[in-house]
């Protein structure tokens, strides 16, 4: 009997030492039932792919002399801030893509939109948002001109900016209570639906808008080389949506800027626009021969002298050209 | 003359002292006669009681196939088959074959250590005393009832009276016994120990159950029982009958039948 | 040829000797080792309620219309062995012949199935005297309380009929008992595979149970073993998303993990059960699985309705595990000789869990757009018991009272193990043809209740025709519909309808 005991209780022994530690997770459960996507993962319309090939011409950067602040440089504004619309914080960027005209006296300078990237931390996609094309298109008709001191400097400043709405403080405003029958609203994009047209990504869908943003730019420091213009902002936005495909894209989560960490930067594309056949500014013409794609250059630049490098069209950069490959632009 | 006389005389002498002698002698036989007769009342309750009982369980084993015949009062009957496997005077094995309670056992160790299989469950069940009150199958024998072991080792019994057929024996429980009836009549014919029948008792001195015998039977094997036990309640009287087919005794059965073990067996 | 006419002799000898043995078979042997019996029963049962259902409104239908005829035969060929065979062959009552086609088909139309309850081999004195082993498809029951034993963990509970409460589920598996001595009894089991407990229809409310207005429009959802705040910030995720009428919540999916076949994951039990005197007492180890399932994890899976763009279509997935489990058990059995003969019964089981997180996700055309966690079942040993006492007071009249501290189903998960009083009573009339019996299971913690009565009537032996009434009282909307642990143990919907049934039963 007691040999039968001592193995009963040898054998409840090692059961129960096995039993140690016993743990299951739901969370990972759940990862293992729904896979997280990984970068790169990506199935169906994905947008642009970086490592794939762009349909744009890729931007040469080769240094640009300017003695002034004039010419055309592509600008990149990161806003960082956080919302909430299911109650739990998500980090939210902003990412503005001007393309910037500054004239000859550098008495201002004119911000031309191509596009806003949208990206929300920890959301899996919900609520991040895309330019559409008409929306795009409109705002080039619509640039935000900044006045500057002239002494190739960009100085603090605020500046307001409205999509689909006229105010007449565009500052101080208040437009929370705006609804779809204020009169100040238009259809900016004109697309027949008021405001401006932003596409959701998640939920799908499209939201029907009056925006206002306004940012306390930082004076601008520009580099030695004076190819790199950057600065600091805080910024406000506030967005209203006055329809939407669906009702639950009329709800607009508000954004609560950062204190720091939100910047500007412009990066010199080309110098001043140049009469035809002064390439170096010297108000001397020179004989300029097609470069690559739809570029001019002069004939008979020296070796190592910067070329100003135009479109024929007279622009120095697309939209898509900017939107393509800001990242590569603003990397030191 | 005188010789006549004393011829007269000595046949007058002898015939006296025959007649006496007879007289004395048919005295003596019916005083004998008196005295065999009046041995059964001389013997001790004890020994009544002893004898009473080997003649229920006075076996080694038994086994009782049943008829457990169950009358209402307007004599509509239902029936029940049982077995019925006992040792000595205290354990017992009680099975129902046939109806609702088919595979329903009990077994009976003690009054204090009785065990119930239930098929329905699967399970043995222990049987708290309490429990014992309850009739068995709707039946006027209780729980208790079957676990009746031994007459002399439950009661304290004295003789109350006797006349010429039988001894009537007057019973109480012992002291620590937990028997649902206050006291109990004993009724034992005289001669042969069997019981005629058992009145019992509750605390207010209502006579509230009576074991009744019929028929004794030879079952063969110097096997001679009562056929039908029953059970009667005098105050409805309402009565279950006990009707044994077949009885076998000292089969040897061993003690291992008697276990918890076995009861799950099924047979 | 003499040759020939000895071998002739010895054939007919042979086969006469043969035939006369057969014969002795055929005639009556075979017939002392077989026991047959069984019994047919039909059972109709009526709801009586039209609030307890999925939708409310549902009721005041027939549940059941079932016909059973159950089937037992125990062949004995040796006297140490024996074979037992039960088998179940219901019938279910109930037309499901739902289009022309299948109208003809008597499968469909008279739906049934075949179970086999047992069917195993009990031999008696293997090897050694002492030693008895069983094997085959079983059921087994520990513990010495009715109904509620908590040591009790080698076959699961069938609880498919509410009513009938003391079913369990038969599995596979092979017991080894020792009788060393008469006052000692030593049981090894090994169950091979897992079979977990049988739940009622309304189980899955349990777990994924959407409360709608007047409307039809989504009010509530059911409550995941998640935090206050976890829950708040779910809601939000809910009104972000619109107005309730555009929730679209489709069937919720209830996927179970199921524990593989691996060795690992079999069942275990040692018991030793004394008895001393007039005390009964037992030890008893159990190593397998808790058999009611636990929630494990949720998924809302949210995709724009292809009908309606305005509109969500909300998939809801629970999935529930069965958390591993150790047991260590004590269980006894008393009459109480010196206080009126009462039965003092009792177990004790101290329960080792599995620890359980429970994890929630919500994903919006697949991108995940929330997160939660909390641990559900923690890895602390908790402990559940029954004491209860038995008194019969005459002979008719007995009465049977428990204190239950953990229900069946509960696990020391979120929602707790609460504290229960089960009282029944049974009376009997005309000795014993008629039984009432009643019998209600009390949630102190919330007060719902379990109410069950029993009519029973012997018409004749074997026959009988029982009357059943099942009750629950308690509200079935939880007192905080975002609190997993405020649902009324009894008033939920899950465990079942009010319900009236009527059987007749035949046995044999």
């Amino acid at each position: 009997m007691k040999r039968i005991f001592s193995l009963m209780a040898l054998v409840i022994l090692v059961m129960m030492l096995n039993s140690c530690g016993w743990k299951i997770d739901g969370m990972d459960r759940l990862d293992e039932v729904y896979p997280p996507a990984v970068d790169g993962d990506c199935e169906g319309d994905c947008g642009v792919d970086p490592d794939g090939d762009t349909d744009v011409t890729e931007i040469e950067l080769e240094d640009v002399e300017g003695d002034t602040l004039a010419g055309v440089w592509a600008m990149k504004m990161s806003l960082n801030g956080t919302m909430s619309p299911i109650g739990v914080p998500w980090k939210i960027n902003l990412t503005n893509l001007f393309i910037v005209n500054i004239d000859e006296d550098e008495s201002q300078m004119s911000l031309t939109f191509c596009d806003q990237i949208t990206k929300i931390d920890g959301s899996g996609g919900l609520g991040e948002t895309e330019i559409p094309a008409a929306l795009q298109t409109t705002m080039e008709d619509y640039p935000i001109e900044i006045a500057l001191p002239g002494d190739q400097s960009v100085s603090a400043t605020t500046v307001a900016w409205t999509w689909g709405i006229n105010l007449e403080d565009p500052q101080n405003d208040d437009i929370s209570a705006v609804t779809v029958d204020d009169e100040r609203i238009f259809d900016q994009d004109k697309d027949g639906n008021p405001g401006v047209t932003m596409t959701v990504k998640a939920p799908g869908g499209q939201r029907y808008m009056v925006r206002r943003a306004v940012w306390n730019l930082s004076e601008g420091t520009l580099s030695d080389d004076k190819q790199l213009l950057e600065g600091t902002l805080q910024f406000q936005v506030d967005e209203i949506a006055v329809g939407a495909t669906s009702d639950m894209l009329m709800t607009v989560a508000p954004i609560t800027s950062d204190t720091e960490g939100n910047t500007y930067a412009l990066r010199r594309i080309a110098g001043i626009e140049l009469e035809d056949g002064d390439v170096d500014g010297d108000e001397e013409d020179e004989t300029l021969v097609d470069g690559d794609d739809d570029t001019e250059v002069a004939e008979d630049a020296e070796e190592g002298e910067s070329k100003s490098v135009r479109f024929k069209d007279g622009s120095a950069i697309t939209c898509d050209q900017l939107k393509a490959q800001y990242q590569q632009l603003f990397t030191k | 003359m005188t010789n006549n006389i004393f011829k007269a005389l000595t046949v007058c002498v002898i015939f006296v002292v025959l007649s006496i002698s007879g007289q004395i002698l048919a005295q003596e036989k019916s005083e004998n006669a008196a005295e065999t007769k009046a041995k059964p009342a001389k013997i001790s309750v004890e020994e009544i009681v002893k004898k009473m009982d080997a003649k229920i369980s006075g076996y080694d084993d038994q086994y009782m196939r049943i008829s457990m015949n169950i009358y209402d009062v307007d004599g509509k009957m239902k029936s029940y088959g049982m077995e019925m496997y006992q040792k000595g005077t205290e354990k017992r094995l009680v099975k129902f074959t046939s109806g609702e309670m088919k595979g329903f056992a009990t077994l009976i160790l003690d009054r204090n250590n009785v065990w119930a299989y239930l098929p329905a469950f699967k399970k043995v069940r222990r049987v708290a005393a309490t429990n014992m009150k309850q009739s068995l199958a709707g039946s006027d024998f209780t729980n208790d009832d079957m676990a009746v072991g031994s007459w002399g080792n439950d009661w304290d019994i004295t003789m109350e009276k006797e006349d010429e057929k039988f001894y009537y024996l007057k019973a109480f429980p012992k002291k620590g016994k937990n028997i649902t009836y206050a006291s109990a009549l004993l009724v034992v014919e005289k001669g042969t120990y069997y019981q005629d029948h058992v009145d019992y008792f509750n605390e207010a001195g209502e006579k509230v159950k009576v074991y009744f015998f019929k028929n004794l039977t030879d079952f063969g094997l110097d096997i001679k029982r009562h056929q039908i036990v029953g059970m009667l309640d005098p105050r409805t009287g309402h009565r279950t009958e006990l009707f044994v087919h077949e009885m076998k005794n000292n089969q040897g059965l061993k003690d291992k039948m008697f276990t918890k073990r076995h009861l799950q067996w099924g047979r | 040829m003499r040759h020939l006419r000895w071998w002739h002799a010895g054939s007919v000898f042979l086969i006469c000797l043969l035939c006369m043995e057969s014969m002795a078979f055929a005639s009556g042997k075979w017939t002392d080792m077989i026991d047959f019996s069984g019994y047919i029963q039909s059972d109709i049962r009526y709801i009586i309620e039209d609030w307890r259902g999925a939708k409310k409104g549902d009721g005041y239908e027939f549940q059941k219309n079932q016909n059973d005829v159950v089937l037992r035969l125990e062949i004995f060929p040796h006297d140490n062995v024996q074979a037992v065979i039960e088998a179940d062959l219901r019938f279910y009552g109930f037309n499901r012949a739902d289009s022309l086609y299948n109208v003809s088909d008597r499968g469909t139309s008279d739906p049934f199935n075949l179970q086999l309850d047992e069917a195993y081999i009990h031999v008696r004195e293997l090897f050694w005297e002492w030693l008895d082993l069983r094997a085959g498809r079983m059921v087994v029951n520990w513990g010495t309380v009715d109904q509620f034993n908590p040591t009790d963990n080698i076959s699961a509970r069938d609880f498919s009929d509410p009513i009938n409460f003391s079913a369990k589920v038969p599995n596979q598996m092979i017991e080894l008992t020792a009788y060393p001595t008469d006052w000692l009894t030593l049981s090894l089991i090994w169950v091979p595979t897992f079979r977990p407990a049988q739940l009622p229809d309304s189980a899955p409310l349990g777990f994924a149970d959407f409360g709608f207005d007047k409307n039809g429009c989504f009010a509530t959802a059911p409550a995941p073993p998640l935090t206050q705040k976890n829950m708040d910030d779910l809601y939000k995720l809910f009104e972000s998303a619109g107005d309730p009428c555009n929730l679209n919540f489709v069937e919720p999916g209830m996927p179970i993990v199921t524990p593989d076949f691996s060795m690992k994951n079999s069942q275990f039990g040692a018991k030793a059960q004394f008895l001393i005197n007039d005390f009964e007492f037992s030890f008893s180890y159990y190593y397998g699985r808790f058999s009611f399932p636990v929630a494990l994890t949720a998924a809302a899976l949210i995709e724009n309705s292809q009908v309606d763009p305005a509109v969500l279509d909300i998939k809801y997935i629970v999935e529930l595990y069965y958390p591993r489990m150790q047991v260590a058990g004590f269980d006894f059995s008393y009459s109480a000789e010196w206080l009126f003969d009462i039965g003092i019964v009792g177990e004790i089981a101290v329960i080792f869990p599995e620890q359980v997180d429970f994890g929630l996700k919500a994903y919006w055309s697949g991108a995940e757009v929330a997160n939660m966690g909390n641990n559900n079942v923690p890895s602390t040993p908790f402990p559940k018991a029954t004491v209860g006492i038995d008194y019969t007071f005459t002979s008719w009249l007995y009465m049977n009272v428990m204190y239950v501290r953990g229900f069946f189903d509960e696990f020391n998960d979120i929602y707790g193990v609460h504290n229960y009083m089960v009282m029944a009573a049974e009376l009997k009339f005309f000795e014993d043809e008629l039984k009432v019996r009643t019998a209600a299971a009390l949630n102190v913690d919330d007060t719902s209740a379990n109410i069950n009565g029993t009519v029973t009537w012997i018409i004749y032996p074997s026959v009988e025709v029982i009357a059943d009434v099942l009750w629950f009282v308690g509200n079935t909307e939880a007192k905080d519909p975002k609190d997993y642990a405020s649902k009324s143990k009894f008033g939920m919907r899950a465990v079942g309808r009010n319900v009236v049934s009527l059987k007749g039963k035949f046995s044999w």
